[in-house]
């Protein structure tokens, strides 16, 4: 869907149009429930946190008003589930998560292969879990622009809008993010070699 | 690291039925069986202007007040809706028709002065 026709569908929702809205919701409810479930890892908190982005959007619809420059709609309720999201963590105290399955090995030949042997040693369904344990090592703003930029592809000036943060600290923010990245993933892997030497 | 990224995304998780629950439950919602709210700021200004212009008529011009509806009557898009009850007063009630409102006018059937005035939009 391009960026006029999410224009009109948002124009006629705000006039109460039910259809509108439910092709709005459509389009937008795979990309947020996913989002959510990256963050959280909880099937059941990521319906509810879902739940709470798209009541909350339907409330305010009204006040929202778009912005030049920026697929202004995609931010304002990414905005909402980022919102919604660092909120559920701060009340579970739940920034950091400990994943600790022994099933998990690496057998890590070379640091600079780091990307490559995961790939080979790992099954297909924990990419998720190995990354996303990862990233929910690093700070809170570390976690919201990795999760923008590289998984939900947001250009840099839509998240700068998400997180009321400038275009410019966003970027030195991504670029040190991942960098904090690289060495827990690598710290992970050689944990997970020692692992493996002691049973 | 792009690359990885990727491979998270393209993996597929399983919500059962809450997509179809969660679209259910937001279009049964109260906003959507609400008055539309349409702002025309024309239209709100004219009708806004005209109010006041009429309320400034009563308080200036008392005695007018029965010429004003005649007038009404003769040079606006009015229709004269009879007699009826606003605020427990029995008043006079005119119709505007414009566009895309309608704008109710309520006198005091005693004196004629106007007690209300409303737009609806159509």
């Amino acid at each position: 869907m391009d960026i006029e026709e999410i224009k009109d569908l948002v124009k006629r929702s705000q006039e109460k149009d039910k259809d509108a809205f439910s092709r709005l919701f459509d389009f937008y409810y795979d990309k947020i429930i996913n989002y959510v479930f990256r963050r959280t890892l909880d099937v059941e908190y990521s319906k509810d946190i879902t739940s709470n982005v798209f009541l909350k959007a339907l409330d305010n619809i009204n006040s929202f008003k778009w912005k030049n420059g920026i697929d202004s709609f995609n931010a304002w309720i990414f905005k909402i589930a980022t919102n919604e999201i660092n909120q559920y963590f701060r009340k579970q105290n739940r920034y950091k998560l400990i994943i600790d399955d022994p099933e998990i090995r690496f057998n890590l030949k070379s640091e600079d292969n780091l990307a490559f042997e995961i790939e080979k040693k790992v099954d297909n369904d924990k990419y998720l879990i190995i990354l996303s344990k990862a990233i929910k090592e690093l700070k809170p703003i570390y976690q919201d622009i990795l999760h923008l930029r590289y998984f939900e592809e947001m250009p840099y000036n839509e998240i700068s809008e998400i997180l009321n943060k400038n275009e410019s600290t966003v970027r030195v923010y991504a670029k040190r993010a991942i960098e904090e990245l690289e060495r827990v993933l690598k710290k992970d892997a050689i944990n997970f070699i020692n692992y493996g030497r002691t049973i | 690291m792009e690359e990885l990224f990727k491979k998270v995304k393209n993996e597929k998780i399983s919500f059962g039925n809450h997509k179809n629950a969660l679209r259910e439950l937001l279009l049964s919602r109260d906003y959507f069986n609400e008055k539309k709210d349409y702002w025309n700021w024309k239209l709100v200004f004219s009708s806004l202007s005209f109010s006041c212009l009429l309320i400034a008529f009563v308080f200036v011009f008392p005695a007018s007040s029965g010429s004003m509806i005649n007038n009404l009557d003769k040079n606006m898009n009015v229709n004269n809706l009879g007699s009826g009850e606003w605020a427990g007063q029995d008043v006079k009630i005119y119709e505007m028709v414009e566009k895309e409102a309608k704008t109710l006018f309520y006198f005091d059937a005693r004196n004629d002065v106007l007690v209300h005035s409303e737009v609806n939009n159509k």
